[in-house]
């Protein structure tokens, strides 16, 4: 498929979807055609008039055969359905992680089935795996500078706790977050995960217990390749948006600090200090969630594999059940690293 | 007690270390030391100036100038070497492990004999006496980070030992990690009650052959709800690799590792900086000797000890825990409590 310009539908712009839409705006080869949202009224169509089409309802934008891709950033609940549909109606896709809270998995793998005999691309947002820090170390990983990798460690601490509704709608924090940790791992890793044993508690608001919710994880998992992997997570951080990651290895070790808006120190009598971690996952990951998106549209054009695929939504919704189960019943709990579609 | 008169039994690897850092504590005066393979070390030890040796540690238990004792032995002598030395009342430091018994009886009458002879033990848990630590350790304990609620600590170690290393100061369980259950709950401040523990031959499988593993990560839980990461490895290509962090309401402590080295280099392509120190005599030197200065503060003055015999119980109940963990792929439950 050889094209300059990609036309381009996003559908859904709430939280995520406004950012997506800020960072499409500024890609010169992408023409962003349709805004739709289930809220478009009136006034979408006054704040959006520089967009051609601003539709409520997105079979609109699947019905346009000049759409080539289109960007699913809906609620959880509803990526399986748009995903299916826009599959069938012969577009490409990114879609939001998670794929679905609630599916069960052989109804998503019909939908990848679908996604291949369609022969479209289908790209879900694991943007962590192209932050250009961590990229990196996942280069070094891959080109062997660590030897055999043996251990992965990512920390992942949020700035504050979300709201209770907003939870609600987008999971909690292993749907939410550690999904991230639990991909960017196997990633690393360069093999599927096949034990999960995670502690999960509510030491920062036990009011998120109502909602079945947790805000501290500890988890340690097994890889395939029999490596192991430690993650912790927090949704308070006091001091900043905390994601590190680190890979040890036969040869030694690659490791990504936080990432800071400020190279200044001030050195005091009592004290040097350093500025704080960037507070906020869409100033720490911005060039991420550009370059994934950038990524997926060179995919189409070129015809080249996408940076994570349906397969690795699958694999890293295992490993969130598993944490979800191993915390409920204090359990280690299997996962299958098996996937044939 | 004015002066501390003590004897040194074990002279080995470890034994040596500390002999040499004793010698730099004016208050402590080494009348005698004693190894079952004192002939070995003979020459060695007199060159030091210490020439009243034995083959018995019974001759300075036995010897009533000698007040306090310092063992170095191998584990498996821990336990009748302490009993012996309580019960002859002298004061005992004595390095970790006290077992690696899984039946903690032994371990507890090992300390009911310390306790009814009044005498002092301190266990070597020399990390916690670590500048950088203790650090942590202090700024935790002011409430600089609020309530913690998750620790971390990394060990690597440089290389791999020879496996008849192993088989006498225990495998990475007993020798490595069981420093780092100690560091996660004096740093936390509450007693371990869970350890899930993956661990395996990463690096060489032949340690499958005396029962040992290479690379381990495991999770614990703590009594006041809080959880703690471990991870060690036998082999860090690039040095010592020890870290910690606690990470709380409030904020985050953390210390990285300590390099011999402020210089950087930067070159085209790279900024290079130095490794961490290479091992743990170099990386822990200042705690080898904090340790003892603790104890013998401990000894004159009546400070608290840095490390006690409900310290090392704690620690041996982790490790053991783990030990199961890996081998029944189950986490498993600590008691918290211990009560002499």
């Amino acid at each position: 498929m050889a094209m300059d310009k990609i036309n381009v539908g996003l559908i859904g712009v709430g939280r995520q979807g406004t950012n997506h839409y800020n960072n499409l705006l500024s890609m010169p080869n992408v023409n962003l055609e349709y805004i739709c949202d289930l809220k478009v009224d009136e006034s979408w169509k006054k704040k959006f008039q520089n967009i051609p089409h601003v539709v409520k309802d997105y079979h609109e934008v699947l019905n346009d055969p000049s759409i080539q891709a289109v960007m699913v950033v809906t609620s959880t609940d509803s990526h399986a359905q748009i995903v299916l549909d826009a599959a069938k109606a012969h577009k490409n896709i990114f879609c939001e992680k998670p794929f679905s809270m609630n599916t069960p998995e052989d109804k998503i793998r019909d939908i990848l089935h679908v996604v291949k005999d369609n022969g479209v691309k289908l790209q879900m947002g694991f943007n962590r795996r192209m932050d250009p820090q961590f990229q990196e170390v996942y280069q070094g990983v891959r080109a062997g500078q660590i030897g055999d990798p043996q251990i992965v460690k990512t920390t992942s601490r949020d700035p504050f706790v979300l709201d209770k509704e907003l939870i609600k709608r987008i999971g909690g924090l292993p749907w939410d977050f550690t999904i991230h940790d639990l991909d960017l791992a196997r990633y690393m890793m360069g093999s599927n995960i096949t034990e999960v044993y995670a502690k999960g508690g509510t030491l920062i608001d036990p009011t998120l217990k109502e909602i079945g919710d947790v805000d501290t994880i500890a988890l340690v998992l097994e890889f395939e390749n029999g490596a192991f992997g430690l993650i912790d997570n927090s949704r308070q951080a006091v001091y900043g948006y905390d994601n590190r990651v680190e890979v040890f290895g036969s040869k030694g070790m690659l490791k990504a600090e936080n990432v800071s808006g400020s190279t200044v120190e001030l050195y005091t009598k009592e004290n040097e200090t350093q500025k704080n971690p960037l507070p906020i996952f869409t100033q720490r990951y911005h060039q991420a969630y550009v370059d994934e998106v950038n990524s997926f549209f060179k995919s189409i054009i070129e015809n080249k594999p996408v940076v994570a695929d349906g397969v690795d939504a699958i694999m890293a919704q295992r490993a969130v059940i598993a944490v979800d189960e191993s915390i409920k019943t204090g359990k280690p709990i299997k996962v299958d690293p098996h996937f044939t579609l | 007690m004015e002066t501390i008169k003590a004897g040194v039994i074990g002279l080995g690897r470890a034994g040596q270390m500390h002999l040499h850092n004793l010698m730099t504590i004016p208050e402590i005066d080494i009348l005698q030391v004693a190894d079952v393979f004192i002939d070995k070390f003979s020459d060695k030890i007199s060159d030091l100036g210490f020439t009243n040796q034995t083959s018995d540690y019974h001759d300075i238990l036995n010897n009533p100038e000698i007040n306090t004792v310092f063992v170095f032995t191998s584990t498996d002598t821990h336990e009748q070497i302490v009993t012996d030395a309580a019960n002859a009342g002298k004061n005992i430091f004595c390095e970790k492990p006290l077992s690696m018994d899984t039946n903690e009886e032994a371990s507890a009458n090992v300390l009911k004999a310390v306790k009814e002879n009044h005498v002092k033990l301190q266990i070597g848990f020399n990390r916690r006496m670590d500048p950088q630590f203790h650090n942590i350790y202090e700024q935790v304990r002011s409430g600089k980070i609020g309530t913690p609620q998750v620790v971390k600590v990394t060990s690597r170690d440089p290389d791999l030992l020879p496996h008849d290393l192993i088989q006498r100061i225990g495998g990475l369980l007993f020798d490595f990690t069981m420093h780092d259950f100690d560091i996660a709950r004096y740093m936390m401040g509450s007693n371990i009650t869970e350890v899930y523990a993956k661990g395996g031959t990463l690096i060489d499988p032949t340690l499958k052959e005396i029962n040992d593993i290479d690379t381990l990560a495991l999770v614990v839980q703590f009594e006041n709800g809080a959880y703690g990461l471990i991870d060690n490895s036998r082999k860090a290509v690039y040095g010592y690799d020890q870290r910690v962090e606690v990470f709380g309401s409030a904020g985050m402590l953390k210390a990285e590792n300590v390099s011999n080295s402020t210089v950087e280099l930067y070159t085209k392509d790279n900024e290079t900086k130095k490794n961490p120190l290479p091992i743990f005599t170099q990386r822990y030197k200042e705690a080898y000797t904090i340790e003892m200065k603790a104890f013998v503060q401990s000894l004159l003055n009546g400070a608290p000890l840095v490390a006690t015999g409900e310290d090392v119980i704690m620690a041996q109940r982790a490790a053991i825990a783990a030990q199961k963990s890996i081998k029944s792929g189950k986490p498993v439950k600590v008691d918290p409590v211990f009560k002499l």
